[in-house]
């Protein structure tokens, strides 16, 4: 019985542990895709406000607001970790 | 002018980035005291401290953001790039680290404090994309009474 009880908080242990290891990789990965997002998004600003100097006051706003979105899910990606 | 000489456009000095993140602070400033007397009344202290916690994240994290990106598109819009990546990972890191500290703490009602940093943070960003798509320009270009286009 006490050997049955030990394998149990064992496994217990174990499968504790691969849920922490699961939500920080979690969250890397949700991490990784605001990061790509981001990077695309102020490249693409960057280019059209070289073409288009003009317009750069709306393409910043754009661009502002857009890598905020972005960020939301890195965001979400934390309170899931902690949650 | 020669047919060589290009009129190069200086670069822009206005603030827009910050513009929109003291509107989003003023919006946040207006929802504050809801958000935080509703879950006080609704789970307790605990949960209104979580809150108050949570709006004053997104806030500074949007002053933030917006004061980097703003500084760096005005003085060196070639490091743009750069930059925003890495003051996302820089914000991010200081996030994770508040929420570490605050949960390790544990004097906060986490869920509140959890769901009031997602939601308030989309909250603010849906309601100042709808000023800003309304304008069809970040909010200081918003036409004023008596102001007739050149």
């Amino acid at each position: 019985m006490s050997i049955a009880l030990q394998v149990l908080a064992q496994t217990a242990g174990l499968t504790g542990e691969l849920d922490a290891g699961l939500a920080k990789v979690g969250y890397g990965l949700a991490a990784i895709g605001p990061g790509i997002g981001i990077g695309y998004l102020v490249g693409q600003s960057v280019q059209a406000m070289a073409r288009q100097p003009e317009m750069a006051g709306q393409v910043r706003t754009t661009m502002f607001l857009g890598i905020a979105f972005a960020e939301a899910l890195a965001l979400i990606g934390f309170v899931l970790f902690f949650l | 002018m020669s047919p060589m000489e290009f009129a190069v456009p200086a670069p822009s000095t206005e603030r827009i980035e910050s513009t929109i993140a003291h509107d989003l602070a003023k919006k946040c400033a207006l929802v504050a005291p809801i958000v935080v007397l509703g879950l006080g009344i609704w789970r307790g202290p605990d949960a209104a401290l979580g809150a108050a916690l949570a709006l004053a994240i997104v806030v500074v994290n949007f002053l933030a953001a917006a004061w980097i990106l703003g500084w760096t598109a005005r003085h060196a819009p070639h490091a743009l790039t750069g930059v925003a990546l890495m003051s996302f990972l820089v914000r991010l890191g200081i996030i994770t680290a508040l929420g570490a500290g605050i949960k390790a703490l544990d004097v906060v009602d986490w869920p509140a404090f959890c769901f009031t940093l997602i939601g308030s943070y989309l909250v603010l960003l849906f309601w100042e994309l709808r000023s800003v798509s309304l304008t069809l320009a970040y909010p200081g270009l918003k036409p004023k009474p008596g102001h007739h286009e050149e």
